[in-house]
């Protein structure tokens, strides 16, 4: 039988994690006292409650205590995050993955019996440190040691010319993936607004577009050149 | 007086439909220039709130942000104002 999942916390870190489980294929189980966010997974995860973490019977009534993994992010709030994990154990939840706020804090966890715990901030501190230093960078994930994914907003000068043109795979050795690209158009209020369309692998013929974000692969020596025209 | 004011008003009406078109054409840096052009003759939601838009597709969300609050200062009804600065805050 398939693993099961709970994800306790819908925060941006929570939500991500819980749909990347369902679109998986994942039974995902989701919880947080925000009733939009929960309303999110209303038709997407097999059970999506608005509750508090740390109520003990609400846990077990959610069926908390029969998923093989559950997986918690809080935010902030390092008491909660404690409680919970306690509850967890007490319901016999196998694996428990948490998102640890501070060292301290991740110390305590694995005392409670966590089995996992995951410091996103700290994993990703390269990404950071990348989209500070140059805010056209939207976002890099390790692929590999060596390689990477990077988004990044377009540069200038590819504005208007199709890929081929530009040459990244043989000056900068960098594949692009995919484009997102927005969309702009007016509301039937008259309002502008934008959306995002993804372009899966484009072609050579494919043309950029201004304000396009590339997806970019290659080393990371090599996506921050890109990054940097 | 009146009758500059009234110029000065289609003056920003004339600016607005041509930051709307280049928006719409996907030529931002130039609805950018028309927007701060519309933006010294009055301020306006929905100029704030189209630069703010600008800035969000370019990832300068502080930019974004202070644009979309600028533009709920003047019109705290303005939907889609809050719900661009809802998924900004959001992150």
């Amino acid at each position: 039988m398939a693993k099961t999942f709970a994800v306790i916390g819908l925060g941006r870190f929570g939500s991500q994690i819980a749909r990347a489980l369902i679109e998986k294929g994942f039974e995902v189980i989701v919880v947080d006292r925000n009733e939009e966010r929960v309303n999110e997974f209303a038709e997407i995860a097999s059970g999506a409650f608005v509750m508090d973490g740390t109520d003990e019977k609400a846990l077990r009534d959610a069926g908390i205590g029969d998923v093989d993994c559950a997986i918690l992010s809080v935010g902030q709030n390092i008491e909660s995050s404690i409680l919970i994990t306690m509850l967890l154990k007490e319901l016999g939840v196998k694996e428990i993955i948490v998102k640890e706020i501070m060292p301290i804090h991740g110390k305590i966890l694995e005392k409670l019996g966590a089995t996992k715990i995951i410091n996103p901030e700290k994993d990703t501190a390269l990404r950071l440190a990348s989209s500070f230093s140059s805010p056209r960078i939207f976002d890099i994930i390790e692929v590999s040691p060596d390689y990477s994914v990077m988004e990044v907003v377009a540069p200038k000068n590819f504005w208007g010319r199709p890929l081929r043109d530009i040459h990244l795979r043989r000056d900068y050795h960098v594949s692009v993936i995919a484009i997102r690209r927005k969309r702009t158009f007016f509301r039937e209020n008259g309002v502008p607004d934008f959306e995002e369309n993804i372009i899966i692998a484009p072609g050579a013929d494919d043309e950029i577009e201004e304000n396009d974000i590339l997806v970019l692969l290659g080393k990371y020596e090599n996506l921050e050149k890109v990054s940097k025209l | 007086m009146k009758k500059e004011g009234k110029s000065l008003e289609e003056r920003f009406r004339e600016l607005m439909e041509e930051a709307q078109f280049y928006f719409l054409s996907k030529n931002y840096e130039e609805a950018e220039k028309f927007l701060e052009a519309a933006l010294k003759i009055k301020p306006d939601a929905r100029a704030l709130y189209t630069l703010g838009l600008i800035f969000e597709m370019r990832n300068e969300k502080d930019k974004a942000q202070e644009m979309y609050r600028h533009s709920l200062e003047l019109d705290p009804d303005f939907k889609e104002a809050k719900n661009h600065l809802a998924k900004i805050l959001k992150g």
